[in-house]
């Protein structure tokens, strides 16, 4: 069941499709990794003072990368397994 | 890209013989479809990234042609310009990092830069198509 499930993905190019996608996802987030404290930093300075209380905002903070940098390391290790499931272990029949 | 030297089987080949994970990643038509896919993100970020100042340029010249007059133009930045400007800022990166992600991807697998590597691809899948 499972090695005919994995040939058809093979045979009709759906995991071939789906792993690029997967791998280009996961390095949009390694982009976002760089951009979102970057993003926030600039957002706060620029419209901290419309805030209700500016002074309790946060000025840089790498903090912020991580839900990016979680996303990137989850895609790539989901990748990376379904790569090596798919095109480095041949089907049994 | 780097962790080379896997044990691996090619498909329909019986024999296991030794493949590095960018032989795999050409062969299992991946890295093509992520190139592809960056390529067009990158494009797409890029667009963005230039809507928003060249609508205004279109509507200002718009306005211009409307009343046969030179429109008004703030000197400054107001809030919402400046907000406008930090978007196109974050697509721009994106953009650019999606464009590096593609030639650096490309340039590792198939040791050419996206454009070509893609146009390559397409005449190998157009001749197997017509075999």
């Amino acid at each position: 069941m499972i090695d005919r499930l994995k040939r058809a993905l093979i045979e009709s190019y759906v995991g071939a499709i789906a792993l690029g996608y997967v791998f280009a996802q996961s390095i949009g987030h390694l982009a976002g990794i760089f951009a979102t404290p970057i993003g926030g930093w600039i957002s706060r300075t620029e419209y901290g003072g419309l805030a209700p209380h500016p002074s309790a905002l946060p000025g840089f903070s790498l903090v912020e990368a991580v839900p990016e940098l979680v996303r990137f390391l989850l895609l790539l290790l989901l990748g990376v397994v379904l790569l090596r499931w798919l095109y480095m272990e041949q089907p049994k029949s | 890209m780097g962790v080379s030297g896997k044990r691996a089987t090619l498909p329909g080949i019986g024999a296991r013989v030794k493949r590095s994970w960018t032989d795999i990643l050409a062969e299992s038509h991946v890295a093509a479809v992520a190139i592809a896919l960056l390529l067009a993100w990158s494009l797409e970020a890029a667009f963005a990234a230039v809507w928003g100042p060249l609508s205004h340029l279109l509507g200002y010249l718009m306005t211009a042609v409307a009343i046969l007059d030179v429109p008004y133009f703030p000197r400054t930045l107001t809030t919402m310009d400046r907000l406008e400007l930090l978007v196109a800022g974050t697509e721009l990166f994106y953009a650019f990092f999606y464009l590096a992600a593609a030639c650096l991807l490309s340039g590792c697998v198939y040791g050419t830069g996206p454009i070509r590597s893609l146009s390559q691809y397409c005449t190998i899948l157009r001749g197997r198509n017509h075999d």
